[in-house]
């Protein structure tokens, strides 16, 4: 049995499941008499264990066992959450995540791992009291019955209602059959009404019978496992002493006489013996015993109970698909789009109005379709940002301060390699806001300000990027304090004239930092310079805001880096541009007077306000094949900043797929990708927030 | 026994189980009134459990009562063992004329 | 004739083990996530036996058998129920619904097979 992919997918599930219980654990803290959040975190811990054991594995099960009984005498009020409880519990989650890729893999536990887990489980115990052994699994065992073994006799008597509960004894014969032989079976009819007045619904059999097995008692026992609490079973070994049977005899509901021949039917005992019991011994075997079993177990009611609140992550169904097949699938609709604006073209140049019609449908199938593949690689941004209760959590307590972390805009949908590759710069900045932007409690008691110090993490997406913003209410950036340390450390001349902006923007420099004390989260040799360089590599930038005592926010903007985008089509001599659409501002008229001046001064007059222009005939080197007066602008946008771009036709929009760039090209940071038109032929895709640093940076120098 | 009336013929299909045994239940109760011996075709049945079973054991019993017989055939041989096993059918295996 | 097992239970991986187990013993078998969800496959596919964790979200395993005693097509179907020793006080909970069969967590995948073959014929 090939396990490998249900492996995978525990290991997935239970890292879920520990983020669910560390986000529940941290919830806890504040509403700690939640029976929700309990629950759902001893749910969470069970699902860990109990999957590992399917599994076998031992050191997750045996750890989380101990986890969940804590847990448990949490649920049932014996023991109340408090931060110290809590705190074990998030070290206890760490261990199990820990504990999943070597115990997965089938590696032995490391001496520092195994330290962990001892430490942790005495600390548990402490609170369990009484510490539980580890579960043990418990499996039937298969026999095969000997042919000449000597047979055991088996008394069945049933709770009539069995059936309803969905015990068919059949199919305990049958799992008898499956370590031994039913020699004989005598099926007993004497509690049965006549047919008129019985609930077929409901069992009156008795069955007698003769069983040959080399299985022991407790087998043959065990096959009864769930009819326990709804029948009886008599047990006599085979070559048992008469006088069992005698015994047997006097427990069977049946006169003697019939209960003898029973026995005799089944072929447990031969005439002579019953003869023998029945004679010698001279037991009371005539008086009848009570019929076997009181109906002990009122039926079902009717189910009335509400369903139980769920945790809402579980809420929804999900199913797991391979990324590549994913970028596969994205890959061909891509395709798809291409070929889609190929034959809607092809049809229009034929004039053939059903076959327009026709292939206007598909496009707008097709359309649908990219939609659909594109969500498909989307992913909210809330589970990352949810992470970070964890640190906030641990690094205020690290540092002495307190600190809430607000959370805004989770339902932010960006593409998942962004998202996984955005963590850490994030991370890097919520910690350095709670190390140097949040000011100990006494000092911010002294200013005014509340007890509790604010990290806020926001997502929202504004004209075709995403923006993730880290901002807290702490002491503000010191302009004159990170001039005078750049002049230092010799980043930047004494005499240099700089905005705030421009000063703030220092702290993303390499070897920069202010700290006055080294703290144990500063001193790890890693500065904000990594951020900025791990942002820019997503093609992203940083803005930083800051208002002396009123606290800092820092602005990351990225590409929403997608394989198809909405694109405008622009001419330029016999190329062809593509704008993505959510970048373009406006298009405008371009007179020839107007030319000579942008000409000579890389800027325009547009309503009162100064529009950097570049000509891209002459970013490209391209001759422009305008023949009229008049050219035409497509006025550009990313973040605060605004170009405008002179080409010589505009095309109108079109729908495009990226086709990333050739190693040739990729030196090029003013272009993006290219793209194949529904004609064939090939179109360059602008990369605008490289065309306007690049014209700013023209501008400057 | 009354050996003038044939058998009365019975042709049951689909599931002899605790979901259709009522139905079963009172149709075997008419069967019975007739005083014949009842003859009962399972070649259609697909599914029997205990409380199938136990309908025909009874009504065996009642028709043996009577002075009359329950008689099965045409049953598939996945079933054969359970009838087998519930004593519904002669030890030997089941080739009803 | 093939039977059909319905498995309920929040923990996906835990569903293809079992699905692997029962499968390979020539089950058919169906999934749900959570009672709800195991409601809306009840839906007239004929079902042998159900085997349900009491744990979930959504709707738990106590209320899911309730709910399947009042279902004339499924009311007597064998449900083996999933649990841990931890929680004695649900195994009275769904004794009390009708439940009768009960499957410890950690199992082994043999321990399911062998827990199975006590209530179905194969």
């Amino acid at each position: 049995m090939n396990l490998d992919a249900a492996v995978e997918t525990y290991r997935v599930e239970s890292l879920e499941l520990l983020d669910v219980m560390e986000q529940s654990l941290i919830a806890l803290e504040h509403d700690t008499a939640n029976p929700e959040l309990i629950n759902a975190i001893f749910r969470t811990a069970h699902t860990i264990k109990g999957t590992g054991g399917v599994f076998g594995f031992d050191p997750i099960v045996g750890f989380t066992h101990q986890v969940e009984s804590l847990l448990d005498r949490i649920r049932q009020d014996q023991l109340s959450a408090d931060s110290g409880l809590i705190g074990l519990l998030l070290d206890c989650a760490d261990h199990i995540r820990n504990l999943l890729e070597p115990v997965i893999a089938g590696h032995p536990l490391s001496g520092a791992l195994t330290g962990t887990g001892q430490t942790l489980q005495a600390a548990l115990a402490r609170y369990i009291e009484a510490p539980i052994a580890a579960t043990a699994t418990r499996s039937g065992d298969d026999h095969a019955a000997g042919a000449d073994t000597p047979a055991w006799h088996l008394s069945l008597r049933f709770d009539p209602a069995i059936l309803q509960r969905g015990l068919d004894p059949v199919s305990l014969f049958n799992y008898l059959n499956g370590m031994g032989t039913i020699v004989r079976l005598v099926p007993l009819l004497d509690q049965a009404p006549p047919l008129a007045a019985l609930d077929p619904e409901r069992c009156f059999l008795g069955f007698e019978l003769s069983y040959r097995t080399d299985a022991p008692r407790e087998a043959i026992e065990s096959a009864f496992e769930f009819f326990r609490e709804d029948g009886t079973l008599q047990l006599v070994a085979p070559g048992s002493p008469l006088s069992d049977y005698a015994r047997l005899l006097q427990t069977l509901a049946e006169s003697t006489g019939q209960a003898g021949e029973l026995l005799l039917r089944t072929g447990t005992l031969t005439p002579a013996e019953l003869e023998r019991i029945l004679t010698r011994e001279d037991t009371p075997v005539a008086a009848a015993i009570p019929p076997p079993p009181a109906v002990t177990q009122t039926r079902a009611a009717a189910g009335q109970a509400a369903p139980s609140p769920g945790h809402k992550a579980a809420d929804r169904h999900f199913i797991r698909i391979d990324s590549d097949r994913l970028q596969l699938l994205i890959n061909l609709v891509g395709e798809l789009v291409i070929a889609g604006a190929n034959t809607h073209l092809l049809a229009r140049q034929a004039r053939a109005a059903p076959v327009v019609e026709s292939a206007a449908n598909l496009i707008r199938l097709i359309e649908e379709v990219r939609n659909i593949a594109l969500g498909l690689q989307m992913v909210q941004i809330g589970s990352t940002f949810q992470r970070f209760q964890r640190v906030v959590h641990d690094v205020s307590r690290e540092l002495g301060k307190e600190i809430e972390l607000h959370i805004s805009g989770g339902d932010t949908e960006l593409d998942k390699s962004v998202v996984e590759q955005i963590g850490d710069p994030l991370m890097h900045l919520v910690r350095n806001a709670m190390d140097h932007g949040i000011e100990p409690v006494a000092e911010r008691l002294a200013l005014g300000k509340s007890r509790h110090g604010t990290v806020s993490l926001n997502a929202c997406h504004d004209s075709g990027s995403i923006v993730l913003e880290v901002s807290d209410d702490g002491y503000g950036l010191n302009r004159d304090k990170i001039l005078a340390r750049a002049v230092e450390k010799g980043i930047r001349p004494a005499e240099a004239v700089l905005s705030n902006a421009d000063i703030y923007a220092l702290i993303f420099e390499p070897g920069f930092s202010t700290a006055d004390q080294i703290s144990s989260l500063s001193g790890r040799g890693v500065g904000l310079d990594v951020v900025k360089r791990n942002v820019e590599a997503l093609r992203g930038e940083i803005q930083v805001e800051s208002e002396p005592g009123h606290g800092t926010l820092i602005r990351i903007r990225l590409p929403l880096t997608l394989a198809i985008i909405d694109g405008f089509l622009v001419r330029v001599g016999n190329e062809r541009y593509v704008i993505p659409m959510d970048m373009l501002v406006e298009c405008l008229e371009y007179d020839g007077q107007t030319r000579q001046q942008s000409t000579r001064q890389g800027y325009l007059d547009v309503r009162g306000e100064v529009l950097p222009v570049i000509r891209l005939a002459d970013l490209f080197s391209v001759r422009s094949t305008r023949t009229e007066r008049r050219e035409n602008i497509a006025v550009v946008r990313y973040g605060h900043q605004r170009a405008g771009l002179i080409v010589d036709e505009l095309l109108g929009e079109f729908q495009t797929v990226i086709k990333p760039l050739g190693a040739l090209f990729s030196r090029l940071a003013t272009l993006s990708g290219s793209t194949i038109l529904g004609s064939g032929e090939v179109a360059l895709i602008l990369d605008i927030p490289g065309l306007i640093h690049h014209v700013m940076t023209r501008e400057l120098s | 026994m009354n050996a003038v009336a044939a058998p009365l013929e019975l042709a049951l299909a689909g599931e002899l189980t605790i979901y259709s045994a009522n139905d079963l239940r009172n149709l075997l109760v008419t069967a019975l009134d007739q005083a014949r011996d009842v003859r009962i075709d399972l070649g259609e049945v697909s599914d029997i459990d205990t409380a199938g079973l136990q309908l025909l054991l009874v009504a065996r019993r009642e028709l043996a009562q009577q002075g009359h017989r329950l008689l099965l055939q045409g049953h598939h041989s996945h079933l054969t063992d359970l009838l087998t096993l519930y004593q519904l059918l002669p030890d030997t295996p089941p080739h009803e004329p | 004739m093939v039977k059909t097992i319905l498995i309920i239970d929040d923990s996906a991986s835990l569903r293809q083990v079992v699905k692997l187990t029962l499968t390979s013993a020539g089950y058919e078998v169906i999934e749900a996530c959570d009672g709800m969800d195991a409601l809306q496959k009840l839906d007239g596919t004929k079902i042998h036996l159900i085997i349900c964790d009491v744990n979930m979200p959504n709707m738990d395993g106590i209320t899911f058998v309730k709910r399947v005693k009042t279902l004339p097509n499924y009311k007597f179907t064998p449900i083996i129920m999933l649990t841990t020793e931890s929680q004695e006080s649900k195994k009275q909970e769904g004794q009390a619904a009708g439940a009768r069969a009960w499957v410890v967590k950690p199992f082994k995948p043999e321990t399911m097979l062998n827990a199975v073959s006590k209530l179905i014929l194969p």
